[in-house]
C-alpha cells in the first residue's frame, strides 16, 4: 500500500451567500441564504514513500482543502484518506507525530521569544529524545543556515529568515511526510532560491516524502518530480514532471537574426509543420511542431535562403503549460455548463 | 499516566515561554494589573455605593458583600492567569491559527491555553486575597480548618465553573463569524454573581444556579461562609463544576470537529 | 461628505454581516439594565426618594445610562490598536484621506448603527417593561439628543488616544478593558455621580467623562435647569475641542516615532 492513499475524496462547504446592498444585508441577518460548494470533488491519488509531489492549482481550486484533509485538519465529506494506513482525522494525534507542516502564511514559532525556545518547546511537544534533538538541531541549523538566528526573537527576523526557521522546526521530530504550503510566498528571489536549495538537500538526504503546494512554478519545477494539478476541485493532471513537459510541449519557437530576410515582403517561408509568427527585414520568427519537424530541418531550410547570424530556440516552461491546461479545462467546463 | 506526565512537561514548557514573554513587556504587566483591578472594581463600586446609600442590601452587610466580591474576583484572576486564552478561541479560529495546533501531537485545547498566560493576574489576585482577609476579619468569622478546606474546594470548583463557562461561550465562535460580543454578554452575566442573588426575583436566582451557575462563583460560597445557608453547598458546588466542565469539554470537541479552516 | 457617507455605509454593511453576534451584545446590555433595576428597586423598597430621584426616575437613569455606556465596549480604539500592533498603520498613513477622518466616519457609522438597532429599540422595550419616565419636556429631549451627538465626539477622541497607546504596549486588550471600565465608572454609567463622595462628585461633574452619560441623562430627566443644561453642553464642546487638540498632539508625537522606527 502507498504511503498516502486518497480515494474518492469529496469536501463540501456550506456558506452564507453574501448579499449585495443594504436591504438584502438587512434581510440576510434574519434568514441567510445558504449555498453548497464542492471544494474537492472526487479526488484520487496515491503517493509513495520518498516522493516529492507538487500539488498545484489556481486560487480556490481546492488544493489547500485537500492538504488540510491530508493533515487531518478537515474532515472529508465523503471518501477516504489513508496516511501510513491511518485516518488522519480520526487518528490525528498518532498521525501528527509522523508529519511536519510548513505554513507559508503563518508561522508556528513564538513571536516574542528566541527561536531556540520555540524549538525547545517542540522538543517537549513531539517528545524528541535529547540526543536526537541535538543531532537534528545541529543538522538542520546547518542546512538552513540559521545558527546565528537561534538566539533572536522571531519578531526581529526577516521573512526569509522566519521561513527558514519554520522549515527547520518542521523537521526536528524526523517526520516521514512534510507538507509545504506555499513555502516561498512573499519572499524575494534570493531567499526563494536559498530555501529551494535547502529543501532539495533535505529531500536528498532524508528521503522524506514531500508534498508542496505553491503558486511559484519554479518551486515546483526545482523541487518536485511529480505534479498533480487540480482545478475546480477535480484532478486535471497527475504525471511525471518530465513527461508533462514532453507531452504538452510539442510546440517550440525559433527566432533567426540574419543579414537580409528574403521572406520579408516577398514569398512566404514554407516548411512542413511550421507557422510564421513574424518577420522583419532582419529577423524571422517561427513556431514549429515537434512531431512533424525539428530545429535542424528548419535551420537548414533557412540557411539555404540567407546567412544566419543568430538563432534562439525557446520552449514553453511548466508554468505556461499548466496555464494552458487550466485554460482548456475551464473552457470545457464552461461549454458543458452551457449544454 | 505517561500521557499525564507529558502534559505536565508541556505545560511547564508553555509557562516558561509565558514568563519569557512577560519579561519582554514590563509596561504591559502594569497595564494588565490596572485593567484587571478596574474591570472588577467597576461592578463592585456600583454595589458598594448602592449598599452604602441603603445601608446594606437586605440582610447583607457591606463586609459580606466585600467577601462575595473577593471570592468572585480571585476565581476570575486565576482564570486570567492560566485559562485566559479561552477568550482567544474566536481569534484563533478566524485567523486559521487552529490549523497549526491541529497538526501537532497534543491536545489542541492545552495548546490553546498554553499560548497565552497572564501571570500578572496573580499579583492583582493578592489584592483580592487581601480584601478577603479584611472582610473575614471584619465579619468576626472564626477561621477554622474546615473553612480553609472549603476555600480550597471553592478555588478549584469556582475556577472550573467560571473558566468553563467562558470556554462554552467562546466555543460558539466555531459557528458564529464573530463572537466577541458573546463574550461581553457572558461577562455581563457574571456581574450578577457579584450581587446578593436574593435581591433578584426567583427566576433569576434559578437561572444563575441551574443555567449559568455563576451563583457558585460568589453568592453561594459567600452565603455559606456568612452563615446564611446550610452545608449542602459543599457537595452542590463540585456537582455544578463537573456539569460545566463536561459541557465545556463537549462544546470544544464539537467545535473542533466542525472546524472549517479558513484560507485558500 | 460623499466619502463620509460611503464610510458610514461600509461600517453598516460590516455590522450587518455580524448581526447574530450583535444580538448577544444587545442581550448583555439588557442584562446589565436588569441588574441595576433590581438593585435600585431593593433600595427604594425602604425609601421613596434619593437625592430627589424617585424610583421611576432612577429606572430611567439606569436604562439610559446603561445603554449609553454600553458603547464604551466598542469604539474605534480596538481597530486602531490592531493597525498599530500589526504594523498596518503605515499603510493607513499613505491613504489620501486623513486617519482622523476615516476613523471618525467609522465611529459615526458605528454610533448610528447603535442608535438605530440598539439605543432606540432597547430604550423603548425597557421603558415598556420596567417603566420609566418621558423626557421632562420637548426642549429637554432635543437638548438630550444634541448632547449625545456631542458626546460621540468626546468619546471618539478618547478612543483615539487609547488606541494609540497600543504603540507602547504589547497587547491592547488590557487597554480596551481599562478604557471601558474607567469610562463607565467616571461617566456615571454605573451609579449616578452624585452618589460618590462629595469632593469626587464635584470634580467628576466637570470632567469630560460626565459629558458621555451623566450630562445627557440629567438633561433628559430635567435635573438641570435650562441655564445649567446650556452650561454643561458648552463644557462638553470645550472638552471636545481640548481632547481634539490633545489627540492631534499625541498622534503627531507617535507618528514621528513610527516614521523613525520604520513601523
Amino acid at each position: 500500500m502507498s504511503q498516502i492513499q486518497v480515494e474518492h475524496l469529496v469536501k463540501e462547504y456550506k456558506r452564507k451567500k453574501n448579499p449585495e446592498g443594504l436591504i438584502a444585508s438587512a434581510k440576510s441577518m434574519f434568514r441567510p441564504e445558504i449555498e453548497t460548494m464542492q471544494a474537492v470533488d472526487n479526488v484520487n491519488f496515491a503517493i509513495e514513500k520518498g516522493e516529492a509531489v507538487g500539488y498545484v492549482g489556481p486560487n480556490g481550486s481546492g488544493k489547500s482543502t485537500t492538504i488540510k484533509m491530508l493533515c487531518g485538519i478537515l474532515k472529508p465529506t465523503t471518501g477516504s484518506v489513508r496516511v501510513n494506513g491511518l485516518d488522519p482525522f480520526h487518528d490525528r494525534m498518532k498521525n501528527n507525530k509522523n508529519i511536519g507542516v510548513v505554513f507559508g502564511n503563518r508561522s508556528v514559532l513564538w513571536w516574542d521569544v528566541p527561536v531556540i525556545e520555540s524549538f525547545r518547546l517542540f522538543q517537549t511537544l513531539y517528545e524528541i529524545p535529547e540526543k536526537r534533538f541535538k543531532e537534528n538541531l545541529e543538522k538542520f541549523t546547518e542546512i538552513m543556515d540559521i545558527a546565528p538566528l537561534l538566539s533572536v526573537p522571531e519578531r526581529q527576523l526577516s521573512l526569509g529568515q522566519k521561513m527558514r526557521c519554520n522549515i527547520a522546526a518542521a523537521f526536528l521530530h524526523d517526520p516521514q511526510i512534510v507538507y509545504l504550503d506555499e513555502p516561498t510566498i512573499g519572499l524575494d528571489t534570493e531567499s526563494k532560491a536559498s530555501i529551494r536549495r535547502c529543501i532539495s538537500k533535505i529531500n536528498e538526504e532524508e528521503k522524506t516524502t514531500f508534498i508542496i503546494t505553491s503558486h511559484d512554478f519554479q518551486d515546483i519545477e526545482s523541487l518536485c518530480r511529480r505534479i498533480i494539478l487540480i482545478n475546480h476541485g477535480k484532478i486535471v493532471l497527475d504525471d511525471n514532471m518530465q513527461s508533462v513537459k514532453q507531452k504538452f510541449n510539442q510546440k517550440k519557437q525559433i527566432q533567426f537574426e540574419m543579414e537580409q530576410n528574403p521572406w520579408h515582403n516577398g514569398e512566404e517561408f514554407i516548411c512542413q509543420g511550421v507557422r510564421v509568427m513574424g518577420t522583419t527585414s532582419h529577423s524571422l520568427k517561427l513556431e514549429y511542431d515537434l512531431e512533424q519537424t525539428d530545429s535542424m530541418k528548419i535551420m537548414t531550410a533557412v540557411a539555404k535562403g540567407s546567412e544566419i547570424q543568430d538563432v534562439n530556440i525557446s520552449g514553453r516552461d511548466i508554468e505556461e503549460i499548466i496555464r494552458d491546461i487550466i485554460r482548456k479545462d475551464n473552457h470545457i467546463k464552461r461549454s458543458s455548463d452551457v449544454m | 499516566m505517561r500521557r499525564l506526565l507529558f502534559y505536565v512537561r508541556l505545560w511547564k514548557g508553555y509557562m516558561r515561554i509565558g514568563f519569557l514573554i512577560l519579561t519582554q513587556y514590563p509596561a504591559d504587566t502594569v497595564i494588565w494589573i490596572i485593567s484587571m483591578l478596574l474591570r472588577e472594581a467597576s461592578g463592585f463600586l456600583g454595589v458598594v455605593t448602592i449598599a452604602a446609600v441603603a445601608g446594606g442590601l437586605g440582610n447583607w452587610s457591606i463586609y459580606e458583600i466585600c467577601l462575595m466580591f473577593s471570592l468572585c474576583a480571585i476565581v476570575e484572576a486565576i482564570g486570567q492567569a492560566f485559562f485566559d486564552n479561552a477568550w482567544g478561541i474566536g481569534h484563533q479560529v478566524r485567523m486559521g491559527r487552529l490549523d497549526v495546533m491541529l497538526v501537532r501531537p497534543a491536545s489542541p485545547f492545552i495548546q490553546l491555553l498554553g499560548e497565552c498566560f497572564h501571570f500578572q493576574a496573580l499579583i492583582s489576585m493578592m489584592v483580592y486575597v487581601g480584601l478577603l482577609v479584611f472582610s473575614v476579619l471584619k465579619m468576626n468569622l472564626h477561621v477554622s480548618g474546615g473553612m480553609l478546606l472549603f476555600l480550597a474546594e471553592f478555588l478549584v470548583c469556582g475556577t472550573m465553573i467560571n473558566s468553563g463557562l467562558y470556554v462554552i461561550f467562546n466555543s460558539l465562535n466555531f459557528w458564529l463569524v464573530q463572537g466577541n460580543d458573546i463574550a461581553v454578554f457572558v461577562q455581563t452575566c457574571r456581574e450578577f454573581a457579584k450581587y446578593p442573588l436574593s435581591v433578584f426575583p426567583l427566576l433569576f436566582r434559578q437561572f444563575f444556579t441551574f443555567v449559568l451557575p455563576f451563583g457558585f462563583v460568589g453568592y453561594y460560597p459567600a452565603a455559606y461562609l456568612a452563615g446564611k445557608m446550610g452545608a449542602s453547598i459543599v457537595w452542590q458546588m463540585p456537582m455544578a463544576a463537573l456539569c460545566v466542565g463536561g459541557i465545556a469539554f463537549t462544546m470544544w470537541h464539537l467545535g473542533v470537529g466542525s472546524y472549517n479552516s479558513t484560507g485558500t | 461628505m460623499k466619502k463620509m457617507k460611503e464610510l458610514v455605509r461600509m461600517t453598516f454593511l460590516t455590522k450587518f454581516a455580524y448581526m447574530k453576534a450583535f444580538w448577544f451584545n444587545v442581550l448583555g446590555t439588557g442584562a446589565s439594565i436588569v441588574i441595576y433595576y433590581f438593585l435600585w428597586q431593593f433600595v427604594f423598597q425602604k425609601q421613596n426618594s434619593l437625592n430627589g430621584f424617585t424610583m421611576v426616575q432612577m429606572t430611567t437613569y439606569v436604562i439610559l445610562s446603561r445603554i449609553l455606556s454600553s458603547q464604551f465596549g466598542g469604539g474605534i480604539n480596538e481597530e486602531l490598536s490592531q493597525w498599530i500592533y500589526e504594523g498596518k498603520i503605515g499603510v493607513e498613513l499613505l491613504r489620501p484621506i486623513s486617519l482622523f477622518f476615516t476613523l471618525f466616519a467609522k465611529r459615526m457609522g458605528e454610533f448610528l448603527f447603535f442608535l438605530l438597532f440598539k439605543g432606540v429599540p432597547i430604550s423603548i422595550l425597557c421603558f415598556l417593561i420596567l417603566g420609566g419616565t418621558a423626557p421632562a419636556g420637548v426642549l429637554n429631549f432635543i437638548l438630550f439628543v444634541l448632547s449625545i451627538f456631542i458626546s460621540i465626539v468626546i468619546m471618539f477622541f478618547i478612543e483615539f488616544m487609547v488606541g494609540i497607546c497600543a504603540f507602547y504596549t504589547y497587547g491592547y486588550h488590557g487597554l480596551m478593558f481599562t478604557k471601558s471600565a474607567l469610562l463607565s465608572i467616571l461617566s456615571g454609567g454605573i451609579v449616578p455621580i452624585f452618589l460618590f463622595p462629595k469632593g469626587l462628585a464635584a470634580v467628576l461633574t466637570y470632567m469630560p467623562f460626565a459629558g458621555m452619560v451623566s450630562v445627557p441623562v440629567n438633561i433628559y430627566l430635567g435635573k438641570y435647569v435650562l441655564a445649567e443644561s446650556a452650561k454643561f453642553m458648552m463644557l462638553q464642546i470645550v472638552w471636545a475641542l481640548v481632547l481634539c487638540l490633545a489627540a492631534h498632539l499625541f498622534y503627531g508625537h507617535v507618528i514621528k516615532k513610527v516614521v523613525v522606527q520604520g513601523g
